[in-house]
């Protein structure tokens, strides 16, 4: 039996800190990753696709999405959809899973608690769907398979062990523990809610298919499963994300001219397609006449975000010692504690400006 | 530090050349276009250099490029050779073109130390002093520009010190840089004031603005999201009354295939009995069966003509016609004649009682016996006994029985006595007096019934009786013809009748016979028979008319079970019914309602449909406000990332402002201390230098820390602003002030060497004697190398400098013109 599974595609996300084109954009790429994933499903002609939770985002989804992931999932038929619900795509009254009309064989588990449903002969996957969006006990606590037959489960939880290399922002949710999953009976657990992916002896998290923020490098895939008649399974990564969300960083010490920076960013950015966010990194010459604004991206780039945390060329240590207002300064700058660093260096580099006679005092 | 040599390698008209310098004074004099500046400019840029940083070339910069480069030349450089504190002997290779070529060396060890004073991408001798080119041309650099700018300007004095104090002599000062933070965050903050137009204000409103969408945004995601919720419940409700619609539909549908199926059996069994074409046409016969109902009818009511016996009615005439007429007059004696008479005769009898002899005119009276009156009597009885025989008619029976009473009358009459014969005269007057009155009213009685009058009025009397009698006879005869006008009209209407019946019978065996010609029927001489076969006939036909009666009623039923469809169509519609009550039934879930029971299915089916209707009317007005709502909904992920740009650039704004106060703060901060610092050894230096320059006019500098503002205390005790000194003096303070700054910005253990160019150019000549002499005392201390044009300066080197002492004076000669 082949099985599709993917999970934490986060339809609907906002993206903080990003020009409102970049952001809806990066939306409307989350979305090809769906019809990328169901169109893989028919090539890899599977038995049926499964949605490890966080599909979408239940406080943003818009009334398109719900018509959008409500015509994808139908239009798989007859391949068969199972869908758990995460802490994001919750189900309630107003799920977009309650209020889309989708056919026989998309099936959405709806309690929160493991419920069977037949894959095949002597085959059951078990799935379980987060209720609210916070809160979700295990599903694994005294929880165990009943009948005979391979046993696999569906649902959106966390493993506590994988939890630190999630990240700190990495809530557990359902949190179980993997020595759960073979003491309950299950031999294989699908599960979502963990960006990183991860395949374990009896689990595996797809991750998120799409990166979710610049730089994610380590974003997920949606993944074939071939089980195996003694209920282990076979796993193959499938990269279904539309583009890479890159996060790179352009040195522009010792640039002489703008135009220099321009190329140096224009190089790292060759044969680089998806949404890239550059940021400016190194001292910046005081008189080099640069703005962000400047730089425009090649047409492979989908999305495109600059920043600036260059500095400027001062010898601060070299002013530091002068026996001027401009030496006090710098070196009392230095020795703020109160200080942040990126607020020290802004101080510095902003009152040296001023001491220069420079009107451009606001230092990115 | 001191200069040892610079060597112009290649800058400006000098190629090659090189001075020597002592490390004490130094005067260089040469007229104008002697190069004397261009050596001045070869030690500071053979000293310090040109920045090689990025960005645009500095003004200052292109304009010393410009200056100083040879012409059709890429080479610029300029080397000069310093000697440090700490006695090491360094070269300074500067490659002012391609400021590639750059090196400081260790004369004596060879070891580079370009890394060492590095500054602005390229290296800067000043820098082992702790300066840079830029401090250093404004601090150690003193041309005559700045002295006579001071001289002019008196307050710029103060500006000199701030900006060398602040800046080491650079463009601003800390006052300037602490004005352009303000201006800077006037326009780049602002304030929080609701009226204000700045980003800090702007930026908190975007983002209220921003939250406020937000807000909106994502209450309208909710109330979509419950919308739907209520527009899926009032579907399910719709879905619900449908149900139960259907339930009733179905059952409606499903009696109605079953009642229109059976009328369609029966619409096939009726098809079935009605002939193509047809019912059959009986009409046709209509009249021939009136015609034979008729016949037959009039057959069996045919007239019997009666046999007429008597006379007919042409004897009867003739009858008549024979007949007399009817007398005129009385057929009997008139009462009130017989009245008078039997008067008359009462009189007369009681007067022949009384032997009274009658007048005359009773004389036939008078006459009469008994025996006369029963003759009379007899007589009359006879004949009246003779007229009652059986011949006799009434009348003549009648006549008889008068004439027989009349008889007894009369001999009663004559058997009594009269009146003379028994009563005296007296009565025999009033006798004669009734027989008198008797006889006239007898008399006038007569006449009165058509008889003459007379005496005789018993002979009138007589007449009247036989004429009455005769008259009698008459009118018996006469009355013979009422009987037989009587009897003519009944025999007329009796033998009329008999020839209409001889007529009508005669018809109708006629007509009879016609009528079977008619119905086929061969024609007999018995009526009677052919009558029964007509009836044979009229049996027949009543059989076929009830057979096209059936049929045409068959034809009508069906014609009322098609309702104008054919029979095809209607079977079609029946199929069609069934398959609706078929679907219907398929779409009947196992827990739907129930058909109600005994429930009248149309009235029940209104009001389920009414439901539905109602139900399916609400969910369509809740999709369309979901709809509505749906297209009305703001991007709740667009409304975030607003509002997080909005924080954002809030937090931008605020990250701003709290640098630049923080700037501003530390600024202040680094100027007080500076100052503070500063001002005692400005103080100090002009207080050390000051008498002896003024001749003991001014014995003491105040300098403030705040300000630097110089104040000179005179020997008398009174304070004056250092701007408010004569030129010599405010010269003096301002070299001294200068050189104090330079031994203030050196770094400890350093000295640094003083350029001065042209310094004594707007000076006399006591003055200028004067400075040099102050210069002389200074460069004791560091190295001071002055440039000069004047004669003056030339003419006290000569006399003044000493070079064992340190001291050495260059006399340049003029350059050759198109040499540079």
């Amino acid at each position: 039996m082949k099985l599709l599974l993917f999970s934490d595609l986060h339809l609907d996300t906002t993206f903080a800190g990003l020009e409102p084109h970049v952001g809806r954009a990066w939306r409307i790429r989350l979305r090809e990753v769906l019809q990328n994933i169901v169109n893989l499903a028919r090539e890899e002609s599977v038995d049926a696709v499964l949605c490890g939770g966080d599909l979408y985002e239940h406080d943003r989804f818009s009334a398109d999405t719900l018509r959008f992931v409500e015509r994808v999932l139908n239009d798989l038929a007859p391949i068969r959809v199972f869908v758990a619900p995460g802490n994001h795509d919750w189900l309630g009254p107003q799920s977009l899973y309650e209020q889309a009309s989708f056919g026989g064989h998309v099936h959405v588990f709806q309690e929160a608690r493991l419920r069977p449903v037949a894959l095949d002969e002597g085959v059951t996957l078990w799935g379980a769907a987060h209720r609210a969006p916070a809160g979700t006990d295990s599903f694994l606590a005294d929880f165990r398979v009943e009948g005979a037959g391979l046993h696999f489960a569906l649902f959106h939880g966390s493993e506590r062990g994988l939890l630190p290399e999630q990240g700190d922002r990495k809530e557990p949710h359902a949190p179980f523990r993997a020595e759960d999953i073979e003491r309950s009976g299950l031999h294989h657990a699908f599960l979502g809610h963990y960006h990183r992916p991860r395949d374990g002896e009896r689990l595996t998290y797809p991750g998120n298919p799409e990166p979710l923020r610049f730089g994610d490098d380590a974003h997920g895939d949606a993944v074939l499963i071939e089980m195996a008649a003694d209920g282990s399974v076979r796993r193959g990564r499938r990269h279904v994300a539309r583009a890479e969300a890159h996060d790179i960083e352009v040195d522009v010490s010792g640039a002489t001219h703008s135009t220099e920076i321009r190329q140096r960013v224009d190089g790292a950015l060759d044969g680089v397609a998806g949404v890239v966010r550059v940021t400016l990194v190194g001292d910046l010459e005081p008189g080099i006449d640069f703005r962000l604004e400047d730089l425009k991206p090649p047409e492979a780039i989908d999305a495109f975000s600059m920043i600036s945390r260059c500095g400027v060329a001062y010898d601060l240590d070299a002013i530091e010692k002068e026996q001027t207002v401009r030496g006090q300064f710098v070196k009392d700058v230095r020795a703020d504690a109160s200080l942040s660093d990126d607020d020290r260096r802004r101080v510095l580099i902003g009152g040296l400006r001023a001491l220069d006679g420079r009107d451009d005092l606001e230092v990115t | 530090m001191r200069f040892v040599s610079v060597k112009a390698v290649a800058f400006g008209a000098l190629s090659g050349q090189e001075l020597q310098l002592a490390p004490r004074l130094n005067v260089v004099y040469g007229p104008n276009e002697s190069g004397k500046s261009t050596w001045h400019d070869a030690l500071y840029a053979g000293l310090c250099g040109m920045r090689r940083g990025a960005g645009r070339t500095r003004k200052e910069d292109e304009e010393f490029r410009s200056r100083r480069q040879p012409w059709g030349s890429e080479e610029f450089a300029a080397t000069v050779r310093i000697e440090l504190a700490d006695r090491r002997s360094m070269e300074v290779r500067q490659d002012l073109a391609g400021r590639v070529d750059c090196k400081v060396t260790d004369v004596v060890l060879g070891r580079d130390h370009t890394d060492e004073v590095v500054f602005d991408g390229s290296p800067d001798g000043s820098r082992f002093v702790g300066l840079d080119r830029g401090a250093f041309r404004s601090t150690a650099c003193v041309r005559q520009a700045e002295l006579l700018e001071v001289l002019n300007e008196r307050d710029r004095l103060q500006e000199h010190l701030q900006r060398a104090a602040d800046t080491a002599g650079r463009d601003s000062t800390a006052a300037g840089a602490l004005e352009r933070i303000e201006e800077y965050k006037r326009e780049h903050v602002g304030t929080d004031r609701l009226n204000s137009t700045k980003p800090l204000r702007a930026a908190m409103n975007r983002l209220a603005d921003t939250e406020r969408a937000l807000d909106e945004a994502t209450a309208k995601h909710q109330d979509l999201l419950r919308l739907r919720v209520r527009a899926d419940e009032q579907e399910a409700v719709a879905n619900r009354a449908r149900a139960a619609w259907n339930v009733v539909r179905f059952a409606l549908a499903r009696d109605k295939a079953v009642r229109e199926r059976a009328s369609l059996d029966r619409a096939r069994d009726l098809a079935a009995q009605v002939p193509e074409g047809g019912p059959i046409p009986v009409s046709q016969e209509d009249s021939l069966a009136v015609r034979v109902a008729t016949a037959v009818q009039a057959w069996e009511n045919r007239p019997d003509p009666a046999e007429l016996g008597g006379p007919t009615a042409e004897e009867l005439q003739k009858r008549l016609e024979a007949l007399p007429a009817e007398p005129a007059g009385d057929l009997e004696p008139h009462p009130a004649v017989v009245a008078a008479r039997r008067e008359y005769d009462g009189a007369r009898d009681e007067l022949e009682r009384l032997q009274v002899p009658l007048a005359p005119a009773g004389g036939r009276r008078a006459g009469r016996s008994p025996l006369s009156a029963v003759a009379l009597a007899v007589a009359l009885g006879l004949i009246g006994m003779a007229a009652m025989t059986p011949s006799w008619r009434p009348a003549t029976i009648t006549g008889g029985v008068g004439a027989l009473v009349l008889a007894i009358w009369l001999f009663l009459r004559s058997s009594r006595p009269g009146p003379g014969t028994t009563a005296g005269n007296g009565r025999d007057q009033d006798v004669l007096s009734r027989v008198k009155a008797s006889r006239l009213r007898l008399s006038e009685a007569l006449v009165s019934r058509g008889m003459p009058g007379g005496v005789d009025v018993g002979g009138a009397f007589e007449e009247y009786r036989e004429q009455c009698a005769k008259r009698h006879g008459q009118a018996e005869r006469s009355q013979r013809r009422e009987d037989l006008l009587s009897q003519l009209p009944v025999r007329r209407r009796a033998e009329q009748k008999r020839a209409d019946d001889v007529d009508r019978r005669q018809a109708a065996e006629k007509e009879l016979r016609d009528v079977a010609r008619a119905c086929g029927i061969t024609s007999t001489d018995d009526g009677d028979l052919v009558v029964e076969r007509l009836r044979g006939w009229q049996a027949a036909r009543r059989g076929r008319v009830e057979q096209a009666s059936k049929q045409r009623s068959a034809v009508d039923e069906l014609k009322g079970l098609l309702e104008g469809r054919t029979l095809e169509a209607f079977e079609e519609e029946v199929e069609n019914l069934e398959t609706e009550a078929k679907r219907l039934s398929d779409e009947l879930s196992s827990d739907g309602p129930a058909i109600p029971d005994g429930a009248d299915l149309h009235a029940e089916e209104n009001v389920r449909h009414e439901e539905w209707v109602t139900a399916q009317r609400d969910a369509g007005k809740l999709r369309t406000q979901v709809a509505e709502r749906s297209r009305d909904a703001v991007s709740v992920p667009d409304a975030e990332e607003d509002v997080e740009r909005a924080k954002a650039e809030l937090s931008r704004v605020r990250g701003l402002e709290r640098v630049l106060d923080s700037a501003a703060r530390h600024l202040r901060e680094a100027e007080d201390r500076v100052h503070r610092d500063i001002a005692p050894r400005l103080a100090s230096a002009l207080r050390a230098r000051l008498p002896d320059v003024t001749g003991g006019r001014y014995i003491d500098a105040i300098v403030d820390p705040a300000t630097l503002d110089v104040t000179v205390q005179e020997a008398g005790g009174d304070r004056r602003p250092a701007t408010g000194l004569s030129h010599g003096t405010t010269e003096m303070v301002y070299l001294f002030l200068r050189v104090a700054l330079v031994e203030h910005l050196t770094k400890a253990g350093e000295v640094c060497p003083l350029l001065l160019d042209d310094v004594t150019v707007q000076c006399d000549r006591e003055r200028t004697a004067r400075i040099l002499d102050v210069l002389r005392e200074l460069a004791k201390e560091r190295q001071i190398i002055l440039f000069s044009q004047e004669d003056e300066v030339l003419a006290w080197a000569r006399e003044n400098l000493d070079p064992e002492q340190g001291d050495r004076l260059h006399e340049l000669t003029p350059v050759p013109v198109g040499s540079r």
